[in-house]
């Protein structure tokens, strides 16, 4: 086994984190933690299939694809309840995700890397995160900042998107090597995944110790 | 699919290690903006909250004085004046037909009586609100009260320095009402037998010292008048005046006022 | 002589039938009527105009300063006692600025009530301790001295008016004749400007032409 593997294994395992922090509050949960459990799952379940179609030697592209959109209208559906303008939010999903479909079904097909719906998710999601940040600073919600999920649930998904926009823009520039190039972009990729994955743990955890404190001060006499 | 040279290791260690340093430094930025935004919010909001406060104890005391005003007019136009119509009548009555003996000294006590109930009206509602104070300003209005609170089982000396001021607005009423808070606190709960009032008038401020040799005020006196010392200290406050205690023990306390003339 | 015919305005019924009642008991008092404020006595006093009014300070609709205004403007020769709680010096003095003849606390000795009404009909102002001490108080403050050039002769009647000596009295300790007496006294009165014996007494004051023994 080589390093990238171990990189690869421990990013596809490291659902499993926030996935079991959110097992241990499944019942009370707050409605954007609730988006987020959903994501986690399906993220699971396609990556298992992933999984069994890569032992056959399928294709497994269009898993990915229809993931990717997935996970857009999910994450966008977990700003909107934390912003308001949802007209706009709610067009910008629709329009959004009719691109993608669009893009899988005609434009660059379910059997290769959607790269330009790709792009598309990062953008739209870098700026939700950046408005969000904005809306946090105006509106001042609460006094520790560090103990709101959403901080953390925003911070995984900037890292994440930005990460992987980032690495797009410079793909061409960022190889060492010319046939390392596309090992290195896989790596930090996964790298990438599992700091998100671990952010969207914090902010659970987070989410987890305010509901356990609130329920624990309203069992107090 | 072969394995990874070092150099590309290292390569992706570094380059990762960079950008998550770089998402790290900005998360950080950024709570420390919010945090400071938070600071300056909630700075912004204790003094919104001290103004609020600030304006009730301003409306509080409004409307003490106008409460003070409407008892005082009502004690002189009513109580005052059916007094008066009593006294009217009873002197009539002593003219009509010539009283002696017991008949006549409690003609007389009656007479008596009446007065002295027609003065305390007065005196009271003079303590209550000095009607004209807004002309005659404060310097009278404190001698007025000094030689009103005068002989009483105490002796209350007024001494004035300096060029006195003719001061007669709201502030200067404030200043009185203080001084005459002092004076009470010094005649009815230091059990003092003299006073001493010093007014000394400087260029931009005006020092009032209400001095006694009274047995001093401790904690508990604060508590059982708590009104008084709660209009002292708020009053104080509302015309800028510093208040000192210069010495407050068994052999008397004085008290130093520092008001500033021009607010 | 004849009876003084009297107007008492106070918003006290009580006040009204006790005085009433009182003012009977004394000698030179004629008919006595009553109003409940400025206007009800206004009304009287254009019906008949009386020799003397005593009124109160607070009362509604119109209130004894705007009341003795009225009366001084429009009738001049009727005699204004004012019985009031307020002795606050100011109000005195603006009272006696506007040419009021007279000052009553309201507690006062029926006899000091009585005295105070012959007063203010025979010598056209009544002094007591309410007003020396207005005057005290108006010369500790006021500053300007006025320029007004007395002569000899008019110095000499004002004082004795200050005296409160009748102008009867007066006519004969400087022999002159009861005409030339109230000439002098208008031209006193103009040279000053003030509106009555008042406000004579206060000019004495403030120029220290009298001392405030009383």
């Amino acid at each position: 086994m080589q390093f990238e593997f171990y990189i690869a294994y421990f990013s596809f395992g490291s659902i499993v984190i926030p996935l079991f922090i959110a097992m241990l509050q499944w019942k009370r949960m707050t409605d954007e933690l609730k988006i987020l459990r959903t994501l986690l799952i399906i993220s699971l379940l396609s990556d298992l299939l992933s999984l069994v179609l890569i032992t056959y030697s399928l294709n497994t592209y269009w898993i990915g694809n229809i993931f990717m959109i997935a996970q857009l209208a999910l994450l966008i559906i977990l700003f909107r309840s934390q912003l308001q303008y949802h007209n706009v939010i709610n067009s910008i999903l629709l329009t959004s995700i009719l691109f993608c479909l669009l893009n899988v079904g005609f434009i660059q097909g379910p059997f290769v890397f959607n790269s330009l719906s790709n792009v598309i998710a990062c953008l739209i999601l870098i700026s939700f995160c950046l408005y969000y940040f904005y809306h946090l600073l105006n509106d001042l919600p609460t006094i520790h900042i560090q103990h709101l999920p959403m901080l953390w649930i925003s911070f995984g998904v900037l890292t994440y998107y930005g990460g992987n926009f980032f690495l797009f823009l410079v793909k061409n520039y960022l190889t060492y090597g010319e046939t390392g190039s596309h090992k290195t972009m896989w790596i930090l990729h996964n790298l990438l995944n599992i700091v998100k994955n671990i952010l969207f743990a914090i902010g659970l955890w987070k989410g987890y110790r305010k509901v356990r404190s609130s329920t624990l001060s309203s069992l107090a006499p | 699919m072969e394995g990874l040279s070092q150099g590309e290791v290292i390569y992706i260690i570094v380059l990762g290690s960079l950008g998550m340093f770089l998402f790290i430094a900005g998360f950080a930025v950024f709570i420390s903006m919010y945090q400071k935004r938070m600071l300056q919010e909630q700075e912004k909001r204790r003094i919104i909250e001290l103004d609020y406060q600030q304006q009730m104890i301003q409306s509080q005391i409004d409307s003490q004085e106008t409460e003070r005003k409407r008892i005082a007019a009502d004690l002189h136009d009513s109580i005052g004046s059916l007094l008066w119509a009593a006294k009217l009548n009873i002197a009539y009555l002593g003219r009509l037909s010539n009283f002696n003996g017991e008949m006549k000294d409690s003609y007389l006590e009656t007479m008596k009586i009446l007065d002295q109930s027609i003065d305390s009206v007065k005196r009271i509602s003079w303590e209550l609100t000095p009607e004209a104070f807004h002309n005659t300003g404060l310097s009278s209005s404190i001698m007025e009260l000094c030689s009103r609170l005068n002989g009483k089982g105490q002796v209350i000396v007024f001494k004035e320095k300096g060029n006195q001021l003719f001061w007669k607005d709201d502030r200067a009423l404030m200043a009185f009402r203080i001084v005459q808070e002092l004076l009470n606190n010094a005649v009815k709960h230091a059990k003092a037998n003299s006073i001493l009032v010093n007014l000394n008038w400087n260029s931009n401020r005006l020092l009032i010292e209400v001095q006694d040799d009274g047995i001093g005020f401790t904690l508990n006196d604060k508590i059982r008048n708590g009104v008084g010392w709660w209009n002292i200290m708020h009053r104080s406050k509302m015309i800028d005046a510093a208040i000192e205690v210069k010495q407050n023990h068994q052999q008397g306390s004085a008290i130093e006022l520092t008001v500033p003339l021009s607010s | 002589m004849n009876k003084l015919k009297v107007y008492i305005a106070d918003d006290h019924t009580f006040v009204r039938k006790g005085m009433i009642r009182l003012l009977n008991t004394f000698d030179r008092i004629g008919e006595v009527k009553e109003a409940a404020n400025g206007n009800e006595l206004i009304a009287l006093v254009k019906k008949t105009i009386p020799d003397l009014v005593v009124l109160d300070l607070e009362m509604p609709e119109k209130n004894g300063f705007d009341t003795s205004k009225h009366l001084i403007d429009h009738y001049p020769e009727v005699g204004i006692l004012i019985l009031t709680m307020h002795t606050e010096e100011v109000f005195i003095l603006n009272l006696i600025e506007l040419g009021v003849h007279g000052f009553l606390n309201k507690s006062a000795e029926p006899e000091e009530v009585e005295r105070a009404l012959y007063a203010v009909a025979d010598n056209d102002f009544y002094r007591n301790e309410i007003v020396n001490h207005a005057l005290r108080s108006g010369v500790r403050r006021s500053t300007e001295a006025s320029s007004a050039k007395l002569s000899p002769r008019e110095l000499e009647i004002l004082l004795l008016i200050c005296k409160e000596l009748t102008p009867h009295e007066v006519s004969t300790r400087l022999q002159i004749s009861e005409k030339t007496f109230f000439n002098h006294r208008s031209n006193i009165l103009g040279k000053i400007g003030a509106r009555g014996n008042v406000g004579l007494v206060k000019y004495a004051y403030q120029n220290h032409l009298l001392e405030l023994s009383a």
